[in-house]
């Protein structure tokens, strides 16, 4: 049949010839080893989601310590405003004059005010008047005109307000 | 047919058979191939039609409405209340503060048991049983059970964990000294805006803002760290010191309750103020109330009478006329008159003096001094009316001295246009005129500042959230007197306090006072004319005399023990002076007696 086939068969042209390299052998190629990569991917992730997770956990510590010392301070604050509170509850005038009475104290009469001669105070009792030592001080009328407070002003105030 | 082919033989072909047609396939099973094809391309169209339509509507027309819905799924927004600015007096001491507080509220609907919530709940605050059950049978979805109670109390409450029922942070306003200053300093509603006095006044600077802190949420309500997360944080409110000081406050109100109680008065007001400043040191009223149970007040006690009630003034108005009289030349301290003890200025009115007395020669500073009435009534007529009338509007009756306080009281003064033939002999002594506490001491303090007006005052400073102090800015001074008249008249005014004056009862041991008594009929607003045995008893007055430091207006409305203004508001004076000018350092103007 292939003789047949062969008879049959138009001649064809002869095809040009092909310079194709001369093979030779060359060294068989290694097998990679797949084990290191494997290992170093694995750990490679595992790092990375341990990393993520212990960032995440430190974040949340984090926010939880603020949360915490905020509340801290909202009780010491809180603290501070009822003892605050107290203090001015001890402080008020009708509980200090019911703790004086109850104790059998009475209220202050007139106070004393004596001058030695030489005394620069206006408005300072005649030193004949006196007889007891004068209290350095105790007769002058300084103080600023504005205000009208004379010596020892009692309040703090002008201080307080002075200040920046 | 390779076989065959292998071996070689010749086979005869089969007979050439015409080819057999082979059936067509039936034309109806194509086309319903086609229009299967054709359906699901339409219904693959439609379903992607319809997906892509909900998506933009999803996407896109709702996006806004669903995103917010996701929103409130899981953030919570938790509202911060800004502290209220704290009140001091003078001294720093504090008048008013805020302290937290817890307020608990429930949604009705989620409350199981509601019999026995109630049970719980009123054991727990302390209130009725009844009260919380009616409030927990309420349909809407959220309803307040208690407001301001202690943290201690809110914080059992929320230990309970009962269903529907949840506390929240409140802040409440307490005033340490209880009744002190109460009707100055006012109070606030269960919203903590203030409602009267300088809680009222200064509402807005001791409000501040309230904050909000906006919060990522898991499903049982704890806060997501990571979540998103707002703050916009509370803006205090401005601390504010007033020039009250708490001590003389306190000692003057219990000095005015002494005298409403020993003579039996409907009530009484004192205005301690400074005159060269025009700072109201103190302010009292009687009867008055606690600023930390208003619920359970009067609302007469609550009222601040000294500037919001007026009064006819009676003969403390005398200083006006002799200011007028001195001002204008028409007098002198030493001008002498003829006075009887009746004078009739118009054919239906005769005025009398309070004592029967042959006419006798009086000067003017003595007709000052015992308070005559017909004697300066014939002054005012000297004078004549329109400068008596514009001598009563320079000291600033019938206007509003602008006092930080809410619901001051102009007075009454009426113009001269409109005045009867007997209104100069009135006013001249005070009655038919109308004016507050405080303007009368305002007139005093005029008088004590060398014939310069201050406007009274109460705010000092304050004191903002970052600490920083500012000084209020101080109100300007008006003159209405020379100050050779303002001397003149001070020097007359000592008179009434020395023998013979009026209003002895208001003289100091160590320091020179200058004052007026006042005895005042109390008009019938009802009726017209005047009510029988009721008067008006004051006594206005400064010291030291030389050199004031304090101006005392006490007035004691409707005493029935006594009325003369020298006998039940003169001892409240010099109480409440004696005490200021001690407090204030003041050094005694008088010779003390010697000690041994």
């Amino acid at each position: 049949m292939s003789t047949t086939n062969s008879a049959r068969a138009p001649r064809q042209a002869p095809r040009p010839q092909l310079q194709l390299p001369r093979l030779r052998a060359v060294a068989p190629i290694g097998r990679v080893p797949r084990l290191p990569f494997l290992l170093l991917t694995v750990a490679a992730i595992v790092a990375g989601v341990f990393g993520l997770v212990a960032l995440n956990v430190s974040v949340n510590q984090q926010s939880f310590r603020i949360s915490e010392l905020q509340e801290q301070n909202r009780q010491a604050e809180a603290r501070w405003t009822a003892l605050q509170a107290e203090v001015d509850r001890l402080k008020a005038p009708a509980r200090i004059a019911k703790a004086g009475k109850d104790a059998g104290l009475a209220p202050a009469g007139r106070p004393r005010v004596v001058a030695w001669p030489g005394s620069r105070g206006r408005n300072v009792a005649p030193p004949g008047a006196a007889s007891s030592p004068a209290a350095p001080g105790a007769g002058l009328s300084r103080g600023d005109d504005q205000s009208g407070w004379t010596a020892g002003d009692p309040f703090p105030l002008k201080r307080y307000l002075a200040e920046p | 047919m390779p076989q065959a082919r292998g071996s070689g033989r010749q086979r005869r072909p089969p007979p050439r058979r015409r080819p057999q047609r082979r059936p067509l396939r039936p034309r109806r099973r194509r086309v319903n191939g086609r229009r299967r094809l054709l359906a699901l391309l339409i219904l693959s169209v439609l379903a992607f039609s319809a997906i892509s339509g909900r998506l933009v509507i999803l996407q896109v027309f709702d996006a806004g409405s669903l995103d917010q819905a996701a929103a409130r799924q899981r953030l919570i927004v938790i509202d911060l209340p800004a502290t209220r600015g704290r009140i001091f007096d003078r001294n720093l001491d504090d008048l008013a503060i805020s302290i937290p507080a817890r307020a608990v509220w429930a949604d009705p609907r989620l409350v199981r048991d509601k019999r026995r919530t109630a049970a719980r709940l009123a054991k727990a605050l302390g209130t009725s049983k009844a009260a919380i059950a009616e409030r927990l049978g309420s349909r809407g979805r959220f309803v307040y059970l208690a407001r301001r109670i202690s943290r201690a109390r809110g914080d059992r409450v929320q230990a309970m964990d009962l269903p529907g029922v949840f506390v929240e942070v409140d802040v409440a306003r307490r005033y340490p000294s209880g009744t002190v200053a109460s009707q100055v300093l006012g109070f606030v509603d269960v919203d903590g805006h203030g409602q009267a006095g300088i809680e009222q006044q200064y509402d807005g600077l001791l409000r501040g803002h309230a904050g909000k802190v906006q919060l990522e949420r898991d499903p049982k309500g704890r806060a997501i760290p990571q979540g998103r997360r707002s703050l916009e944080p509370a803006e205090p409110g401005t601390d504010l010191v007033l020039t009250i000081d708490q001590q003389l406050q306190y000692v003057t109100e219990q000095a005015l309750a002494k005298a409403v109680r020993d003579h039996k008065a409907r009530a009484g007001s004192v205005v301690v103020m400074s005159p060269r400043t025009g700072e109201i040191l103190a302010m009292a009223n009687v009867p008055t109330f606690d600023a930390n149970q208003v619920g359970g007040s009067r609302p007469e006690a609550r009222r601040n009478r000294a500037v919001e009630d007026v009064f006819e003034p009676g003969s403390t108005n005398k200083t006006i006329t002799a200011a007028a009289a001195l001002e204008h030349g028409v007098r002198t301290p030493k001008t002498e008159t003829i006075v009887p003890d009746s004078l009739p200025l118009c054919p239906e009115k005769t005025f009398h003096d309070s004592h029967s007395h042959a006419p006798e020669p009086m000067t003017f500073a003595d007709i000052v001094a015992k308070s005559s009435n017909v004697g300066t009534i014939m002054t005012a007529r000297d004078l004549g009316r329109d400068r008596l009338y514009q001598a009563q509007v320079d000291f600033g009756y019938g206007r509003r001295s602008g006092v930080d306080l809410p619901g001051e009281s102009p007075g009454i003064l009426r113009p001269p246009q409109s005045w009867y033939c007997t209104d100069l002999g009135t006013n001249a002594i005070g009655q038919g005129v109308a004016v507050t506490v405080l303007q009368m001491a305002s007139v005093y303090a005029t008088v004590a500042n060398n014939g310069v007006l201050r406007p009274p005052t109460l705010l000092r400073g304050m004191v903002d959230a970052h600490g920083r102090v500012a000084k209020a800015e101080p109100k300007p001074g008006r003159r209405v007197l020379s100050a050779r008249t303002a001397r003149t008249l001070s020097r007359i005014l000592e008179g009434v306090v020395e023998d013979g004056g009026t209003g002895t009862a208001a003289a100091l041991e160590e320091w020179r006072v200058a004052g007026k008594t006042g005895t005042a009929r109390k008009p019938d607003t009802e009726h017209g004319g005047y009510l029988p045995g009721a008067y008006v008893g004051s006594f206005i007055g400064f010291a030291p005399a030389g050199r004031p430091a304090v101006v005392v207006a006490v007035v004691i409305d409707q005493p029935t023990r006594g009325y003369y203004g020298g006998s039940v508001a003169a001892p409240v004076f010099r109480e409440v002076t004696a005490s200021a000018l001690r407090r204030l350092g003041v050094v005694p103007t008088l010779p003390a007696k010697a000690v041994r």
